[in-house]
């Protein structure tokens, strides 16, 4: 392939041998691969959104009976925005909408942890197999959570709001508008998505030249793995993109598949920044109720997944 | 006139239009005022779903779009 035969060729040049040649070899084939894969998909999907502009949505999960609901949350987290920041207006159109707590829960869950692009990379990168598991647990989780915070009770926690009418026309747009608003929004998500790209290919490519495959089997692995995994991850922001190379290079050294997806998931789900945004929008009971949920869920899943695979 | 852009923290989409406005009013000499209200609960008042959400003068133009430089310009001399 063409991009295998650059980083080959990006190592000849450097004179690299040895392990810093497979790690350079690595990066820069992992990244510019990742790269290639983001650009296509960010623009393609760019394009469909904006058939589906979210009034719509809203305007459609309103009318939906609860489970189908709740199925519907989680799937339209997956090809929603991937910034928090432009989940969190979704996210309170739809409260302010009058749709139920529990579904809303379910978005703002998913939203995060799985997206199109991620959908795209990951087989390539650690294979259909995980992919597919990552990606219904994930929506397993989601719903789950937001269920039990239904359940719990824990609506009230929303702060009050009126959500207003922006007295916009949306006229339909032509297709030349719609390009052009997909790749206005292609460059934004893949200029704040690379850094995240470099820095996270960078250190799995580190740990594939140079960590001993002994530190991770020895010390990363066994239930107490998952608890860590996740209780690191949690606090940690990256996109989920950044995430995927540095666990797909853990698990080539031997670390167990469910710690790998726990600590996947729980550095995409969950984030100190992203705590922030919803600080203003619900009170710190429901953030702390979530992060929870969501936590356990993703450590039962670790290991079940540890016990079964 | 006073433009205000809506978009939360770390939406760089937002950002970009911020200061593309601000551009479009430095270069042509406009009497605008450019600010940026991240608050998402402002955000939702508005009933702003997508973003960023431009408002002029207190008229939401447009939201969920990020429109060129002369684009904004035509909007901005609609409403001098």
């Amino acid at each position: 392939m063409v991009l295998d035969q650059f980083a080959t060729w990006v190592v000849d040049i450097l004179g690299l041998t040895g392990a810093l040649r497979a790690a350079v070899h690595f990066w820069v084939y992992d990244t510019l691969k990742i790269v290639t894969m983001l650009v296509a998909i960010v623009f393609v999907v760019g394009y469909l959104r904006t058939y589906f502009p979210p009034e719509k949505i809203r305007d459609y999960l309103a009318g939906k009976r609860a489970i189908t609901g709740y199925v519907l949350a989680a799937l339209l987290g997956i090809v929603s925005p991937f910034c928090s920041c432009s989940t969190i207006p979704l996210f309170l159109g739809m409260v302010g909408a009058g749709i139920p707590f529990g579904i809303t829960m379910t978005f703002l869950a998913v939203s995060p942890m799985i997206n199109e692009a991620a959908l795209v990379v990951l087989p390539g990168v650690v294979g259909v197999k995980l992919t597919a598991l990552y990606t219904v647990s994930g929506i397993a989780i989601g719903m789950t959570s937001g269920f039990v915070l239904n359940k719990a009770g824990l609506e009230r926690y929303i702060k009050e709001f009126d959500f207003g009418s922006s007295g916009v026309d949306i006229d339909e747009p032509t297709h030349r508008e719609r390009a052009r608003q997909a790749s206005v929004e292609a460059k934004e998500i893949i200029s704040d998505i690379l850094p995240y790209v470099v820095v996270g290919v960078g250190v799995g490519a580190i740990i594939h030249g140079f960590v001993p495959q002994t530190l991770v089997t020895e010390y990363l692995s066994g239930p107490l793995g998952v608890v860590g995994a996740v209780a690191v991850g949690v606090p940690i922001y990256t996109n989920i993109l950044g995430v995927i190379p540095v666990v797909d290079s853990l698990i080539g050294k031997g670390l167990p598949v469910g710690t790998g997806l726990a600590f996947m998931m729980s550095v995409a789900a969950l984030s100190l920044p992203q705590f922030m945004i919803l600080k203003k929008v619900m009170k710190k009971e429901l953030i702390a109720s979530f992060a929870v949920t969501v936590a356990t869920g993703i450590v039962i899943i670790g290991l079940l997944f540890n016990l079964l695979l | 006139m006073k433009i205000t852009i809506y978009g939360p923290d770390g939406c760089s989409n937002c950002s970009t239009l911020e200061d593309k406005t601000q551009n479009v009013v430095d270069e042509h000499g406009f009497d605008a005022e450019v600010e940026k209200e991240g608050d998402p609960m402002k955000l939702a008042e508005k009933g702003i779903m997508s973003t960023p959400g431009f408002e002029i003068d207190g008229e939401m133009v447009f939201n969920g779009s990020n429109p060129s430089e002369a684009e904004l310009k035509a909007y901005i001399e609609e409403r001098l």
